[in-house]
């Protein structure tokens, strides 16, 4: 599993959003911040880790994860799942 | 009806606020306001208010969310003798807006994170507004025409002595909208009397006192906000505010803030449970924990109680009409004894004090063992929607039963076993819940109808995990000038809440039809 793998999954499951949200794959930098903008609700956001956890065979501790270490960003989810042993 | 000091909601407060003032009433992410400090705060508030505007009857908007100008500001405008209308800053300005002139409120205490809002809102108002800023200064450039309105910054607030204090019992404690049926939110109007009946019912059924810490989740546009503050303040104890970064922590919250008292809508219990944080013995402290506005899943109490072994795990029910809850169901230990339906927990009895029956769709009474929509009265259901007759006589009427000639039909379909423990089986209208807010379909879709030019648009709610969440899902017939997912989408975030927003639109060549020639809702859901 590398970054580009949970990238595309990561794409691929949000595809339905950024067509209604005008938004392209493209546009989504690192930076972008899935709850913030808007794009997913916590409960959405929850359910997309949980595919997430279920494809790549992962159970995230977020009981360890604090919670300013923006992992509701592009960037954020990919290191949660790159970085979890 | 007699004015006590009893059936006031600001002279509760006042009298608690007297007697526990040095102790912390507020807890704003380790930020500490004792009941002093909160009086002193709410009482400048109130004397502005009543400079602005002493003999408007008109409620005062608060637009501020979870911060210590919230807090006061509903204080302020209860000891001004008015009501508070919630304004949502997260909400769309079109429907603040329209609250605002639909409520005739020209006064709003606005906090810091209300500014943006309020600029934009500020523009759409043609009335003079009188603005209470209490934690902005003049200095800040606020870049809107101040010379039109009437601005009160922080520095104006000076008078904490507390204002005579003229409400009635009938006279409206709070405003809140609510999802309707025909693209307009209804009105809800609670009195002193309804919200100081539930309050009193809850402080006697339940062990609170002054040093319990309670949770404070609710958005205050949701009623269930109201709980969470009287009930606190009422006990005397301290009400813990968690910041915004907290929603994915909230685990660590409940532990570190020593919270003894929870509530929040079943659905932040599953988003816990899915992020693997109900785990045994977790929450240690908790000794209450209160779930409402929507089924609780018997998968979602169990977990909960393992997670909070001491805990009392409670289901409580009722519409805002009906004044926060009207009925509790107190879940036990040991899973097998409980009573579930469907998977769903019982919604309990009907409190004590207040009345209920079940009836069929032609208004006859059943047995309270048959299958109909519940119907309520008592103290705590309200006497009708705001300055919405139409609304009003669809659901107020009298019924045979009692004497007792006022009923607010629920629309909730339900069924009780015989020792009157009532369970929800659903709906038969286009009201669903989501996240526990009420959303009426047909409200998303004429929205839909304004932004597209199609006249056929039916919006279905999807589940997912056997109950657990849901998402809106819009279809809409292709029409030849129909506007893209994107433009419709756009239109629909500028007047619908964030929970009214669909997750998906699927437009196609035609949507079917039942056998009565109405669009077919039910295949729709079926081909999600």
């Amino acid at each position: 599993m590398n970054d580009k793998e949970i990238k595309e999954f990561l794409l691929e499951r949000l595809e339905n959003r950024l067509k209604i949200y005008g938004l392209s794959r493209n546009e989504l930098k690192g930076d972008f911040d899935l709850v913030k903008s808007g794009l997913l609700d916590s409960m959405a956001f929850v359910n997309l880790i949980g595919d997430m956890e279920e494809r790549f065979g992962m159970e995230i501790d977020f009981e360890s994860v604090k919670e300013d270490e923006l992992f509701t960003t592009i960037s954020g989810v990919i290191d949660l799942f790159l970085n979890w042993r | 009806m007699k004015t006590t000091a009893n059936n006031i909601l600001i002279h509760r407060f006042v009298d608690n606020a007297e007697l526990h003032h040095s102790r912390p009433a507020i807890d704003l992410n380790g930020q500490l306001f004792t009941y002093r400090e909160l009086l002193e705060q709410s009482a400048k508030i109130a004397n502005a208010i009543l400079d602005c505007n002493p003999e408007s009857q008109a409620p005062v908007g608060i637009l501020a969310s979870k911060s210590y100008t919230a807090y006061s500001g509903i204080l302020g405008a209860l000891m001004a003798s008015k009501a508070y209308m919630p304004l949502n800053p997260r909400f769309p300005v079109h429907r603040n807006a329209w609250q605002l002139e639909k409520s005739g409120c020209n006064t709003i205490i606005a906090g810091r994170e209300g500014l943006e809002h309020l600029k934009a809102l500020i523009k759409t108002s043609r009335q003079m507004l009188f603005i209470i800023l209490p934690d902005v200064s003049p200095e800040e450039q606020l870049q809107f025409e101040q010379d039109k309105h009437t601005v009160f910054f922080a520095g104006d607030l000076n008078n904490t002595s507390l204002p005579l204090i003229k409400s009635q019992p009938e006279q409206m404690a709070y405003l809140l909208f609510t999802s309707g049926t025909t693209g307009q939110p209804k009105g809800v109007p609670v009195n002193n009397e309804n919200i100081t009946s539930y309050l009193d019912y809850i402080l006697k059924r339940f062990d609170l006192n002054e040093k319990d810490r309670f949770s404070q989740t609710f958005d205050l546009t949701f009623d269930l906000s109201m709980h969470d503050l009287f009930v606190s303040w009422l006990s005397g104890g301290c009400l813990c505010i968690p910041s915004a970064d907290a929603t994915f922590a909230m685990s660590k919250y409940i532990r570190d803030q020593r919270l003894t008292v929870w509530f929040s809508v079943p659905s932040v219990a599953v988003m816990m449970s899915k992020m693997h944080l109900l785990r045994a013995g977790n929450f240690e402290n908790l000794k209450y924990s209160f779930f409402c506005g929507e089924p609780l899943l018997e998968k979602t109490a169990s977990a909960w109680q393992k997670a909070a072994p001491d805990s009392a795990v409670i289901n409580l029910y009722g519409p805002t009409e009906t004044t926060i809850a009207i009925s509790a169901y107190e879940w036990k230990q040991d899973i097998k004894e409980n009573k579930v339906k469907n998977g769903i927990v019982s919604i309990g009895k009907i409190f004590e004090t207040q009345d209920y029956c079940i009836a069929d769709d032609q208004d006859r009474v059943l047995g309270t063992e048959k299958k109909g929509f519940l119907h309520l009265s008592g103290s705590q259901v309200i006497s009708g929607y705001f300055r919405d007759e139409e609304n009003t006589k669809k659901y107020f009427k009298s019924l045979k039963k009692n004497n007792n000639n006022w009923w607010y039909n629920t629309g909730d379909l339900v069924t009780g076993d015989n020792e009157h423990d009532l369970f929800f089986l659903g709906r038969q209208d286009n009201e669903v819940k989501i996240s526990g807010y009420r959303v009426n379909l047909l409200e998303i879709d004429e929205i839909i109808r304004k932004a597209t030019r199609s006249e056929v648009v039916a919006t279905v709610d999807c589940e997912h995990d056997g109950g657990e969440t849901k998402t809106l899902v819009s279809f809409i017939e292709k029409t030849e000038d129909v506007l893209s997912e994107e433009k419709i989408m756009e239109f629909c975030r500028k007047h619908l809440p964030w929970y009214m927003l669909p997750g998906k639109i699927i437009i196609m060549e035609s949507l079917p039809l039942n056998e009565n020639g109405k669009i077919d809702r039910k295949r729709l859901s079926e081909m999600l």
